[in-house]
This record gives structure tokens, sequence and C-alpha cells, in this order.
């Protein structure tokens, strides 16, 4: 369970959501979401987006989800480099004649619900960010990079957060919106400033305590 | 910038066979690469640091490899020496060895993880299933430790920028 006052950060391990008890907490400060880096091929891979300064009220939540996102594979084959796994996953590496393309790295992201991906449309994320793109292979573009992230913010269209490199410079799929949370600080995003190639993602989270109000006497005069 | 790499070393490798379609003449191809086989594998999911230390939660996961060892009724040749602990400790039958992790007790644990230059000062299993065990490790700082062929580097002061 997340106490008030910690700072945790998240590190890549399988790909799937870690469940972040967050009953005693208020609010949540996204300090960084770090997109994973694409794989390398002939070309190096794109590093994956960041999401910074996130603030969200998530008083009436119980459960936060965390994902991580894996770099993309590299590849000196002809075969092509794995895609990296995450929220979403990146796109597979091509074989090539002589040399393959890389994968591109999955999309790390932080969310209120662990929906499936088919739900993506609705989900209630909070902020994400994409993976890199896959490096080049002879003539063969390199894997996507995961879906693209978007820090949100009611009414407001903030910048794309992944934006890879390599062959498919951009990750395959766009950011979505929709959010129960209340983001209070929608926070900035980064394109290429996350994960650099072949690196992992990474995300960082500090879990507060609102500040009550101030009692309605306090400010009385004295008599 | 992560704060936890993961080395692996090469352990066993096997042949898988891959085609390729060539993309001018559309002639399908077919041709081995080797590709690393792990028998389980340790991952850290997150780290916090408190008053006590910093806090890494992680688990052990026997792959499809090793559950595919672990079933095996005779060990395999290369495996006696190369399944040997951290403590130092070898098993003989390997298949036994892999289930013991897989479905590890709290005093395997000491076994499963070797910390080097700094102390682990408490080390608790969260959750046991199968064939995985989760783990949280309290550490006093920077270190290195080893999982059977997968050596993680975990260093705080890495973490964000």
């Amino acid at each position: 369970m997340a106490q008030v006052g910690d700072t945790i950060t998240y590190t890549f391990s399988d790909g799937s959501s870690v469940a972040e008890d967050i009953s005693n907490i208020d609010e949540i400060e996204i300090d960084y979401v770090d997109g994973p880096g694409g794989g390398t091929a002939v070309g190096t891979g794109g590093a994956g987006g960041r999401v910074e300064n996130v603030v969200a009220d998530v008083s009436e939540s119980s459960t936060l989800y965390i994902w991580v996102g894996g770099a993309g594979g590299s590849t000196n084959t002809r075969s092509g480099g794995a895609k990296g796994i995450g929220r979403y996953d990146g796109g597979d590496g091509t074989s090539g004649a002589y040399d393959g393309s890389a994968g591109g790295g999955g999309t790390s992201e932080v969310s209120l619900q662990n929906t499936e991906a088919s739900d993506s449309a609705t989900e209630p994320f909070i902020a994400a960010a994409g993976g890199g793109g896959g490096g080049d292979g002879d003539a063969i573009t390199g894997g996507a990079g995961g879906a693209r992230g978007r820090a949100i913010s009611e009414g407001n269209s903030p910048p794309l957060g992944g934006v890879g490199g390599g062959g498919n410079a951009e990750g395959s799929v766009d950011g979505h919106s929709g959010t129960q949370a209340t983001i209070t600080g929608s926070g900035t995003t980064v394109s290429g400033g996350g994960s650099a190639a072949e690196k992992n993602g990474e995300i960082q989270v500090t879990y507060k305590q609102s500040v009550p109000d101030a009692p309605s006497n306090l400010n009385a005069e004295v008599q | 910038m992560p704060s936890v790499e993961y080395l692996s070393e090469t352990l066993v490798w096997d042949t898988e066979t891959r085609e390729y379609t060539d993309p001018d003449t559309g002639e399908t191809t077919t041709y081995d690469v080797e590709v690393e086989q792990r028998p389980f594998e340790v991952r850290i999911s997150k780290w916090l640091e408190r008053d006590d230390g910093y806090h890494l939660h992680g688990f052990v996961e026997v792959t499809p490899f090793g559950q595919q060892l672990a079933a095996e009724s005779d060990p395999f040749a290369w495996v006696t020496d190369t399944y040997e602990t951290a403590s130092g400790v070898t098993e003989t039958v390997v298949s036994e060895w892999l289930r013991g992790v897989g479905a590890v007790q709290a005093s395997k644990l000491t076994e499963i993880l070797s910390f080097g230059g700094v102390d682990a000062m408490d080390a608790t299993i969260t959750a046991d299933e199968t064939w995985r065990m989760d783990f949280e490790v309290v550490l006093s700082g920077a270190t290195t430790f080893d999982i059977e062929w997968l050596t993680v580097n975990f260093d705080p002061n890495r973490g964000g920028n």
C-alpha cells in the first residue's frame, strides 16, 4: 500500500500492470512517465516520450494501475527485433535481406482502471508516454513505437507524448482521452525525452494527502 | 534513465527456424537463428525509499522453458554444474531445484539472492504462486545482486533524468 509521502519508482518487469493501493491517498504527483526506447538495428532506435509533473486528485479511487513499457528488441541479423511490451505494445521489427529492423518500444502509462486494450477509447488514463520507434534495417523501416501518450487535462489537448526515432518514427496509435481523475496539473510532455534506445521505461509517482481546508473560524477576531 | 538494469548471461541457446520472404521476388526461405533460453527470471517492479532503507519489490518467475525442464524426469547433462545456487549449493536434480524456485519457501530466498556490498536487512515473500514468487527486500543503498543468469544493478541515484 502506498503511504503518504512515498515516492515510488516503477521499473519495467514483464509489461503487466502494478496495482497500487491508494486507499489512503488523496492526490498523486506523477513526477515523470518515461516511455521506453526502440531497439537498434542498422539505425539507432528512437527515445521514448516523456510526460512529467502531472498532478491528479485520486481521493475517490482506491487503486492506481501502472504499466512500464519495455524497450524494443535490437537485432544484428536478418531477423526483425521483437516488439517491446507495455500498456500497448510496440511494433515488431521486420526481416531484411541482410539486416532486419528493430522493434519499437511499448507504452508506459498510469491509469485508474485495469482495462483491456479493446477499451482504450474510454480508458481513464492519467498520463502515458509512447515508446520509441525501432531502428532501420537495410532499407526497411523499424518497428513503430507504442501508442503516443498525452497528459490529460479537461478541455485541452496537450502535446503528444512519445515520438520515436528510427524508421517508423512515431507511435502507431494516437493517445486517447477521457479520465475519471481530476487533473489539477496537466504537466508537460517531451517528445523523445524518455528512455534512450534499448532502455526500458520508468515511472515515478509521489503520493500525497490533501491539506484540509482551514477551519472557518481560524481568522476570527479575538473578542 | 532506468535505475534498475538487468545483465543477462549467456546460458542456453536454442535454435529456432524462421522464415524470410524476399520483398522483390516473393520467394520464401527459411533460416535458423539462435535464441537465448532462460529457465527463470527475476524482475524488480518498483522501489521506494523509507526510513529503514530502500524497499525493492520484485518477483522470481519460472519461464515456460524452466517449466519444461522441471517436467523432465531426468536432469539434463549440462545442468548439474550450471544450476548452482548463489550460495554455492548445487542441486543434482534440477527439476527439484526448479520446483523449489517456483514454489519457494522463505528459507529458499537466501539461496536465490546474493548481495554484494550491501547487506539485505530484510527479505520477505509477499506472494507465492506455483511458478512465481513475489518478494520485498530492504537494502541500505545501491547494490548489485544476482539470481542465476541474471544480474540486477540497482542504483537509486540513477532515477529520473
